[in-house]
């Protein structure tokens, strides 16, 4: 005991006068210099864990865009070239009858694969000739639909195509219009050797106007067509059975009167 | 090695035995090598290795022993915080101590950590993990406790003035 020190340091210099081991800082730092060498190796990898959240993330993104890719792929979109173009048409209109296919064929062609601009052509800019290869402006001899599908379609469709083209060698009217979500086509083509539904024995589904009409699904595509003397008339779109048949039969008897007076 | 000769007494207070205590210590040093990408530079390395000490002096408890809970009332005044009464200066270290390690686990700690170590009444609670009423409380029922044990050693070897009349 010291008998100097005051009193309130007696309980620290009594603590303190507790010896400690004269090996025991080199034994520790044996341990840790063997735990380094072990533990080392985990230590340069222990931010992996925190990588695991952003992993699984990015792994869900990539799996959901590669999913979102291959629907994309398998519903036509993404076939940027034309082989795979013709493919894909090809694969999906290979179920529906001959006189069918027809019509589908250059819907998809036309209005499935082509890139839109933002803002919907005016009036005077879809009968404008377009630079495409085997498209032309519409003839004044069709022109005359053009009102009668906009005054019949809903406001909300707009008209983003008015034009003749050329697929596999055979020439089409089409006239497609898109709103947010939907697409669809009006495509009309002259007969060829003598082609015709009911020729073809299919039966009608529905009847307008005393116009028999067929019905056709694929995919995502419904098909209402009726035919008239010298044209295959199609109405294709990617709305329900019902909306489609709806907007055929609002169509059809005005079209078929337009179609009528080209044939007089 | 920073602060190992205060870890180690610290540890050989709390564990009451020489290996054990040098057990503790190895185990604190490991602990802090091993988590120190968790210390902040800057911040109290001292209390940092403390907070380790006393969560290993727990684990070694709880390994060896079975101690009750500590219960104690959270209320206590700034009057009964008062330093810690003047010891008899004839009083040895062996017999402070000896009072000391008869102080229960909780109560010793707190008197270790705040009146040899001189961490503040707030670094105490983060050391300790309890809230700083209880640190007070503690705090004041450690130190009576030490008082009477000295108090009775005084007695015994006729120091005047020893224990409540100190």
């Amino acid at each position: 005991m010291n008998p100097t020190l005051p009193n309130k340091n007696r309980l620290k210099d009594a603590v303190n006068s507790v010896p400690v081991p004269d090996d025991l800082e080199a034994h520790l730092r044996g341990l840790i210099h063997a735990d380094k060498l072990r533990f080392g190796a985990l230590l340069r990898w222990r931010w992996l864990p925190k990588l695991v959240p952003a992993v699984a993330v990015a792994a869900v993104a990539v799996a959901a865009v590669s999913a979102a890719l291959l629907t994309a792929y398998q519903f036509g979109h993404f076939r940027l070239t034309r082989g795979s173009q013709d493919a894909y048409i090809a694969s999906v209109s290979s179920h529906l009858g001959a006189l069918m296919r027809i019509g589908l064929r250059d819907h998809i062609h036309c209005s499935v694969f082509r890139k839109y601009p933002k803002n919907p052509p005016t009036p005077e800019e879809i009968l404008m000739p377009t630079p495409e290869r085997g498209v032309k402006a519409i003839s004044p001899q069709y022109a005359g639909l053009i009102p009668i599908v906009r005054s019949l379609v809903p406001e909300n469709y707009r008209m983003t195509l008015a034009h003749q083209c050329t697929y596999k060698g055979r020439e089409f009217i089409h006239l497609s219009l898109m709103d947010q979500s939907n697409m669809l086509s009006l495509v009309i083509t002259r007969k060829v050797d003598g082609e015709s539904f009911h020729g073809a024995d299919m039966l009608p589904a529905l009847s307008e106007s005393g116009i028999p009409m067929y019905q056709a699904g694929v995919q995502r595509f419904k098909i209402t067509a009726f035919e008239t003397s010298d044209y295959l008339v199609y109405f294709i779109s990617d709305l329900d059975k019902q909306r489609n048949t709806d907007l055929m039969l609002a169509l059809a008897p005005r079209v078929k009167e337009f179609l009528g007076k080209l044939e007089l | 090695m920073p602060h190992l000769n205060n870890i180690f007494r610290a540890a050989r207070r709390m564990v009451g035995d020489g290996a054990r205590a040098e057990d503790v210590t190895q185990e604190v040093y490991l602990q802090a090598w091993q988590s120190f990408h968790r210390f902040e530079p800057g911040t109290n390395c001292h209390a940092w290795l403390f907070k380790i000490l006393f969560h290993c002096v727990n684990h070694d408890r709880r390994k060896w022993f079975r101690f009750p809970q500590m219960q104690e009332s959270e209320v206590v005044t700034e009057a009964n915080l008062v330093q810690i009464e003047p010891i008899p200066e004839r009083l040895t270290d062996n017999d402070i101590l000896v009072a000391l390690d008869r102080l229960p686990a909780d109560y010793r700690a707190i008197v270790l950590v705040v009146d040899v170590e001189e961490f503040s009444y707030r670094e105490a609670s983060q050391i300790l993990s309890i809230p700083l009423g209880t640190v007070m409380s503690r705090l004041s029922r450690g130190r009576k406790l030490l008082r009477e044990q000295l108090g009775e050693v005084a007695r015994r070897y006729g120091i005047k003035g020893a224990g409540g009349e100190a």
